[in-house]
């Protein structure tokens, strides 16, 4: 195609400089079949602007949105990896920092405290998960091994067991053993990772033993390792003093 | 610097990609001649442009994305061709040089031309050739616009522009003779 054409019809679209434009407009008052052709390129170009409307895309608009989505989804996703992947060995450290402070932390304040609403639980038995009846010392300690894998404390052939029941506070394992001698009734608990319980005081010269009055009940206890014992009896304090010696010996 | 798919920019990118996603859409068409091409070639470069949004300079919107359409399309058609699926793309073969117009075009003869007839007639147009008129006279990018978005030189559209004009105008001609709008022997 000649170039006198092209350029009428670029001038016809404003493309051309003010030289190039002075030229064409020269020839286009000279020459019919140059000025035919412009008209026919400002013809054209309306003719498709008016005429060439947009087609309904919206079905293909929503299906770029769903794809734009699954960009965002795939995208979002691998950036975690990708700050996963470069900080892998940070991350891995970090974790096994924590798990050991936690370890250490669990030893050294692992044990805890049996606050006054638990131990108003353990007098209506809200906290015991298990209960069955005992016969004598020896299935007793066969229980407490499996239950807490802590020794039944030296209860001799004074006492009879009757009943034992076992449960947990916070998650420390603990059991209750009914016992009777010849004056009458009283239990043992016997708490694993418990330190102390909430409200006991120390007994004035026996510092081995804490002491406390819970509903008429006299309550005495004292740590051997991490097993927390108490034993309680509608007794003097005294007598359980009594008691808890013959079985913290 | 590098995009960020989602949150604010998504919402930026997506407020502007659906202003133009009608010329986007109607391009595709316009190239592929068929809907679920169009549909496909138009969300491919929607995609590609979301995925680069980040080295978008901010000017001109629709010309960057009607670049990536047409370069997507581009490369797709010469795939086709490479595995003999489609026409030759050479612009010596695809169309004959057509001659100059004698007489300006009769307006009241061609206003008559619905929008369908006249998209027929552009379909008509080989691909070269009618993706210079697409950019240019449907969707005004200027020629250094068109020479971008086709990745050719300024020259090249211009004479792109020139002769698929002048096969548009003589198949609207032809066309309008079929439909007995302009009598055989006029306008030759």
């Amino acid at each position: 195609m000649s170039d006198w054409l092209e350029k009428v019809h670029a001038h016809a679209d404003g493309e051309l400089d003010t030289r190039d434009a002075a030229e064409v407009e020269r020839l286009l008052a000279e020459d019919p079949r140059a000025a035919a052709e412009h008209q026919w390129a400002v013809y054209l170009r309306q003719t498709l602007r008016d005429k060439c409307a947009a087609p309904d895309c919206e079905h293909a608009w929503k299906a770029v949105r769903e794809r734009l989505d699954a960009i965002d989804a795939v995208s979002g996703s691998s950036r975690v990896e990708r700050f996963v992947g470069r900080f892998s060995w940070g991350i891995a450290t970090a974790l096994l920092v924590v798990i050991v402070a936690a370890g250490v932390f669990n030893r050294s304040s692992g044990q805890q405290q049996v606050s006054e609403q638990q131990l108003a639980g353990l007098f209506s038995g809200a906290p015991f998960t298990q209960e069955q009846d005992v016969t004598g010392a020896r299935d007793a300690q066969r229980l407490m091994r499996e239950q807490l894998g802590a020794d039944l404390p030296p209860i001799g052939p004074i006492y009879q067991v009757n009943h034992a029941a076992a449960g947990q506070i916070d998650g420390n394992p603990f059991m209750k053993l009914d016992l009777q001698d010849s004056t009458g009734p009283l239990a043992l608990f016997v708490f694993v990772g418990v330190k102390s319980i909430e409200g006991f005081s120390p007994v004035s010269a026996r510092n081995e033993y804490q002491e406390r009055t819970v509903n008429g009940l006299t309550c005495i206890t004292w740590s051997q390792g991490e097993v927390l014992y108490m034993v309680m009896a509608p007794r003097s304090l005294d007598e359980v003093i009594a008691i808890a010696d013959g079985m913290a010996r | 610097m590098r995009f960020k798919t989602g949150g604010p920019d998504r919402e930026r990118f997506e407020r502007m990609a659906e202003d133009v996603f009608p010329s986007l859409y109607g391009t595709a068409l316009r190239l592929t001649r068929s809907p679920e091409d169009a549909s496909d070639l138009s969300q491919e470069a929607l995609v590609r442009a979301y995925e680069a949004f980040g080295r978008f300079d901010g000017r001109n919107f629709k010309a960057w994305m009607l670049r990536i359409l047409t370069n997507l399309y581009i490369n797709r058609y010469r795939k086709l061709q490479r595995t003999g699926k489609s026409a030759s793309l050479d612009e010596e073969d695809a169309a004959e040089p057509v001659a100059p117009a004698d007489e300006a075009p009769d307006r009241l003869v061609f206003d008559n031309l619905l929008g369908a007839e006249v998209e027929d007639a552009l379909a008509k147009v080989p691909d070269v050739f009618r993706a210079a008129v697409i950019l240019s006279d449907i969707e005004g990018l200027s020629y250094d616009e068109v020479a971008e978005a086709t990745n050719v030189p300024v020259g090249t559209v211009r004479s792109r522009l020139a002769r698929g004009r002048a096969i548009l105008r003589k198949e609207l001609e032809s066309f309008a003779r079929e439909e007995g709008y302009l009598k055989y022997g006029s306008n030759e």
